[in-house]
């Protein structure tokens, strides 16, 4: 009967192998499948920011008024911010208030600009939900 | 022969560990299918073998008694004689009287075994995806996110044009125009975040191409490329990209070779659409009056 239940266990870790092989590389594919989606929504979302500040910047540096003045500040926050942003990490613990903290200076800086850009950026999935 | 074999093993009964004894309590098709498994490992034993059988058996069981230690050690021996029997004409031959019988038999424990095989299959398989799901997301998400930055770092630099336009009160044929190279903008994006999901489900895409190929069929494959070539002409890029990833997930390859192939891409200018873009949104600096500087962290692009 032990040996009975040996054999079994002998068979049953025979597929258990063949399943494990197939298996890592169907989890690979699927785990990429995700990722990729998360990982450009992200990288689109902080491509947008950075653009966007590093246009601002130059367009401000062209008027010799704005160089020293509350906006050049809040944007050189906001480049330096995004500049050490791990977008490329999905494992970054503090990425969700990274994230946040970058939107919240980004939004700071366009009511200080005064302006409204349409980034048709889709929040409610951006890369936070894995 | 083998029946009264089982039989004497019933007789010395009385261990409790020996399935077919008479009041172990087992179901009865599985009391049956093991009744017949000890009858014919039996029959599939030599006399004189029954003496010499593994000693690291007996080890296991020392508390059966002499008859019934040989009996369960030859249960391995039984399952490798199953598998022979299908072949050798004579050895069915010699046990004909048994023959349908054990048949029947060697069936049953196939089929139960093949069942455990795919059980096994499939704890495999979840067991195997749990521990590369993580792996392919991070992957994923590290690809995904450094391909699309760059249409977003454009997408924001216009919008950064347009709201600087929109504060200055320039022509309206600036702002149309503006807009009309984030449309272009979105465009490419969408387009390569499609190619990006079908990169990671690229696997079956070759299996097609080979089973065309093994159709004798290949002529067909690389003309539907060459079309598909003319057609993202401008996304070729990408399409290099495409073919290493296809590559990647074949062999598992090393990330070396992806990022000194990457590192070739930036070199050559090879993305019609993104350039045209790129050009466009320089000469409408120009028409603002600004210096084309302020560009410079799209260079890399």
């Amino acid at each position: 009967m032990r040996d009975l239940l040996l054999l079994r266990r002998r068979f049953h870790g025979e597929g258990y192998r063949e399943g494990y092989e197939e298996g890592s590389s169907l989890g690979m594919i699927e785990g990429r499948q995700h990722g990729t989606l998360h990982g450009a929504k992200i990288g689109s979302e902080i491509g947008c920011y950075q653009g966007f500040a590093f246009a601002w910047r130059g367009l401000l540096h062209s008027c010799a008024t704005e160089r020293d003045s509350k906006k050049m500040k809040v944007l050189e926050a906001l480049i330096g911010m995004i500049q050490k942003f791990p977008y490329d990490d999905p494992t970054y613990d503090k990425l969700h208030e990274d994230l946040d903290r970058i939107r919240g200076k980004f939004k700071q800086l366009c009511s200080l600009l005064n302006v409204q850009p349409d980034f048709k950026i889709s929040t409610e999935g951006s890369g936070l939900s894995f | 022969m083998g029946t009264s074999k089982y039989q004497g093993t019933k007789a010395s009964g009385g261990n409790q560990d020996l399935p077919g004894t008479r009041d172990h309590p087992v179901n009865p098709s599985r009391r049956s299918d093991t009744v017949h498994i000890y009858a014919h490992a039996q029959q599939c034993r030599e006399p004189g073998c029954l003496s010499s059988s593994r000693p690291s058996d007996r080890k296991e069981l020392p508390t059966l008694p002499a008859s019934g230690g040989p009996v369960v050690a030859s249960v391995m021996s039984w399952v490798q004689a199953a598998s022979l029997v299908q072949g050798p004409e004579e050895e069915r031959d010699v046990f004909d009287e048994e023959a349908d019988e054990s048949l029947l038999v060697q069936r049953e424990w196939r089929s139960h075994m093949q069942r455990r095989v795919k059980e096994g299959y499939r704890d495999g398989i979840d067991a195997g995806k749990a521990v590369t799901l993580q792996q392919g997301f991070n992957q994923g998400y590290k690809e995904g996110a450094e391909v699309i930055i760059n249409y977003g770092q454009l997408r924001g630099t216009l919008s950064a044009l347009l709201s600087w336009c929109h504060l200055h009160d320039n022509s309206s044929a600036l702002i149309s125009k503006i807009n009309n190279l984030l449309d272009a903008v979105g465009q490419c994006e969408e387009y390569v975040l499609r190619h990006l999901k079908s990169i990671t489900s690229q696997p079956h895409v070759v299996d097609l191409l080979d089973s065309l190929q093994d159709m004798d069929l290949c002529h067909v494959a690389p003309a539907e490329e060459k079309i598909d070539e003319v057609k993202d002409e401008r996304f070729c890029e990408n399409n290099a990209e495409f073919n290493k990833n296809c590559s990647k997930n074949l062999s598992q390859v090393d990330c070396s070779s992806l990022k000194c192939c990457r590192a070739q891409e930036h070199a050559c200018p090879e993305n019609p659409s993104l350039t045209w873009i790129l050009e466009q949104t320089a000469s409408l600096v120009k028409q603002l009056g600004v210096s084309v500087d302020i560009l410079q962290h799209l260079k890399q692009l």
